[in-house]
């Protein structure tokens, strides 16, 4: 009988519908696949290649220091192994919600004659892969230098993968249960959204401990003392009895010319142990989750009136007034949209920490020109904040409107209003973070206030440029079937936005800054300054100011063609 | 052209006398019923209170006014499609484009939407229905066009079309088979 045959199948046969739809997407060619594999593998070799290096000079600086560098050495891989942990348990508790829970091809499967424990094993392997594959790549450049400075054995490799499988399998089991059981008492998709907020209050508390922890202290001879009352700190009573602890201690050894069987030993039993109580967990529950997470629910909306409220009082035509409330309440709605402006806080403050900390004052005779240099460094990053920004939010907003954009092309507007809206609603969050952030940066590091105010209308040229060239190109090449808005800005016109974004800001900040500091120079010496100089100078703001309008002028309109060119065109 | 005006010409004239209702009624899930309808109002220039009464009358017509405040993402199929109708006749356009209205949709949700849309039709609202369910088609339409492979292939009242087959007294499906060619039935029985 045919079921029969399908029954005894091994469990990575149910692998296969995966592995034949990436192949697919591999074969089919698309518009700048080439370029995008070219950027994106160049930026992502280029990362390895820094951490695989970063990791081999720490460890060669750290044999300076005998005994005590075995000693960080030992702390580091625990410490290393203890942050993946933590990332690992909560990116398998979001993974598995969709493996397990949501995916769309679940109905199918459950319908067919598979045994639960194979269900399981497939769908654990795929959220393995999912929840686990960011730290192995990140890990192996880390534990390869590592090896490389001290010229550790081959059996040291091999050691890394035999510990490094296991390292991943616990959390990702340990999570897989927990998302069994929050399912089993919520509705998965509320559960999907309580953990994606969780899981970003978590990375951005992570970047701000990090940050305000001031690592840079341990540079400083004068803080020597400190140092070993930081490393008491970073002991810690549990860690002996975590995973991570034991992955350490493994590698440690193996790095010595040793071997570990008692932490690689618990390492192994513990995974075996986790899979398969899993397994049984699943095999229990996991129907009624499943069950569970289908039914149809009541939510508590958050009515936002005050969006209403505001938008009433100020003056636009109604329909811009609904396209906005629209966007606004989707948005705000939306949690996996708003958790990472949480992130995006956090980095901004983090941000302007890094200017409140600065210590410019130790070269006197240096300082008034590093602050000069630094505002014009911090305009630039400001610029790339704004680019970041708007590739990630405003990029995809056209997009955004998805399989619903019909609701917008049957309606009696024009799309080239629409596209306007859309160019306001990123315009104004956009231009007030990035004046805060450059005005409160300025502010802490107190440069001449000649470059404040320049810095303040660049920042508006700048915003007007990004900002108009983002929608623009959002709209010529818009996703409307894509899951998610990190997707969108990943996509050919993301990576092209990018790559005339980073150019435009470095032609402004250059365009800016070498008049700039050339005003500067002049009043330094007291000097009057050349005619021929002013005119140069002035020429270079204009053109830094028409590079900024035609840069928005393009986007802009680029965007609204391609958009009037579609709605010529039956979809 | 639509109500005077060419869809080509003055295309947001000609829209604002049109709703659309298609067939997958995808619609912004992270609003509620109420915002929705709010929001479509909004683009077709209603505002104020007029459009709150609107909202209320077709939500109440539509049998959704307890929804009013629910997101759309909890909506069932059938309410969706509901929901766009609302939004379709809202504006009181004066003529209704329509794809496959009855997917998804209850008996009591399908038998209200043949009734809106007969009354409608009464009223003077053009509606122009495309269809694969013939039984809807039979039992609400003045006018009936059967395309094949892009061509009108027959057009007129049902009982036009129905002679057009040569036997007056036939269901629109058979009529259907018969124009464009063969049931099929034959090859079922040879698979099965």
């Amino acid at each position: 009988m045919a079921h029969d045959a399908a029954a005894v199948q091994p469990f990575p046969y149910l692998l296969l519908p995966s592995i034949w739809a990436s192949r697919n997407r591999a074969r089919r060619r698309e518009r700048g696949d080439l370029a995008r594999a070219a950027l994106f593998g160049g930026i992502a070799l280029a990362v390895i290649g820094v951490i695989a290096w970063g990791a081999y000079w720490v460890t060669t600086q750290l044999a300076f220091y005998a005994e005590l560098g075995d000693y960080l050495i030992r702390l580091g891989l625990s410490w290393l192994f203890l942050t993946f942990l933590s990332f690992l348990a909560f990116s398998s508790i979001v993974t598995s919600l969709s493996t397990f829970f949501l995916s769309d091809d679940l109905r199918l499967l459950l319908a067919a004659p598979i045994d639960a424990r194979r269900l399981f094993h497939a769908r654990f392997a795929r959220t393995l892969g999912q929840a686990s594959w960011m730290v192995v790549v990140f890990i192996t450049p880390v534990l390869t230098g590592v090896g490389l400075a001290r010229s550790a054995p081959l059996s040291y490799y091999f050691t890394a993968v035999l510990a490094v499988v296991p390292f991943v399998t616990i959390p990702v089991a340990l999570g897989s249960m927990i998302t069994l059981g929050l399912v089993n008492v919520f509705p998965a998709r509320r559960a999907r959204e309580v953990l994606m907020l969780m899981g970003i209050v978590f990375a951005t508390s992570i970047v701000m401990l990090f940050r305000f922890i001031q690592p840079e202290r341990l540079l400083r001879v004068e803080s020597m003392p400190e140092v070993t009352a930081f490393f008491a700190t970073l002991q810690s009573p549990i860690t002996p009895l975590l995973p991570s602890f034991w992955a350490g201690e493994t590698l440690f050894a193996s790095l010595q010319g040793g071997w570990d069987p008692l932490h690689a030993l618990a390492l192994w039993t513990t995974a075996l142990a986790a899979v398969v109580g899993a397994a049984s967990l699943f095999q229990r529950w996991h129907f009624a989750g499943f069950s569970k997470s289908q039914e149809a629910r009541r939510v508590r909306v958050t009515r936002w009136g005050w969006i209403d409220w505001t938008l009433d009082r100020i003056p636009m035509t109604a329909i811009r007034r609904q396209l906005l409330v629209k966007d606004l309440k989707v948005f705000l709605r939306d949690v996996g949209q708003w958790s990472q402006l949480l992130l995006l806080l956090a980095l901004a403050l983090v941000y302007l920490y890094n200017f409140r900390v600065l210590d410019l004052e130790r070269i006197p005779s240096m300082s008034r020109m590093l602050k000069n240099v630094y505002a014009l460094l911090n305009l630039g990053m400001a610029g790339f904040v704004m680019a970041t920004v708007a590739v990630r939010f405003v990029f995809p907003m056209v997009s955004a409107e998805g399989a619903a954009f019909w609701i917008i092309r049957t309606a009696p507007i024009t799309l080239r209003d629409f596209l306007w809206s859309k160019f306001w609603t990123g315009l104004v969050p956009v231009l007030i973070l990035s004046e805060c952030l450059t005005i409160a940066g300025n502010a802490l590091l107190g440069v001449d206030p000649f470059l404040k105010r320049v810095a303040a209308v660049t920042i508006v040229f700048m915003a007007f440029a990004l900002v108009g060239l983002a929608t623009g190109l959002g709209a010529r090449y818009p996703r409307f079937a894509a899951d998610n808005p990190t997707q969108v800005a990943g996509s050919y016109g993301g990576v092209a936005f990018m790559v005339l974004a980073v150019l435009f800001v470095i032609v402004t900040v250059v365009l800016v800054g070498w008049p700039s500091s050339i005003y500067l120079a002049q009043q330094l010496r007291v000097l009057p300054m050349r005619t021929s100089r002013a005119v140069l100078m002035y020429s270079c703001f204009t053109t830094a100011a028409l590079v900024s309008l035609s840069t928005f002028w393009f986007g802009m309109r680029s965007g609204i063609r391609a958009l009037e060119e579609m709605d010529r065109t039956p979809s | 052209m639509v109500n005077g005006y060419d869809l080509m010409i003055e295309p947001e004239q000609a829209k604002a006398s049109l709703g659309f209702v298609p067939d997958r009624p995808f619609i912004y899930e992270k609003l509620t019923a109420g915002e929705f309808l709010r929001f479509h109002g909004g683009l077709y220039g209603m505002d104020g209170g007029t459009m709150e009464a609107r909202i209320s009358e077709m939500l109440d017509l539509f049998e959704l006014a307890r929804w009013r405040d629910e997101l759309v993402e909890s909506f069932s199929h059938g309410m969706k499609q509901r929901l766009v109708m609302s939004a379709a006749f809202m504006h009181r356009p004066r003529a209704v484009l329509v794809d496959e209205p009855m997917v998804g949709l209850d008996p009591r949700g399908a038998r209200l939407i043949k009734d809106v849309f007969r009354r409608m039709a009464d009223r003077g609202v053009a509606i122009l229905m495309s269809t694969h369910t013939l039984e809807v088609a039979q039992e609400v339409c003045d006018r009936v066009s059967i395309i094949l492979k892009g061509r009108i292939i027959a057009s007129g009242t049902v009982d036009d079309v129905r002679r057009l087959s040569g036997n007056a007294d036939e269901q629109l499906t058979a009529v259907f088979l018969k124009l464009t060619g063969g049931s099929g039935l034959q090859e079922i029985d040879e698979v099965l």
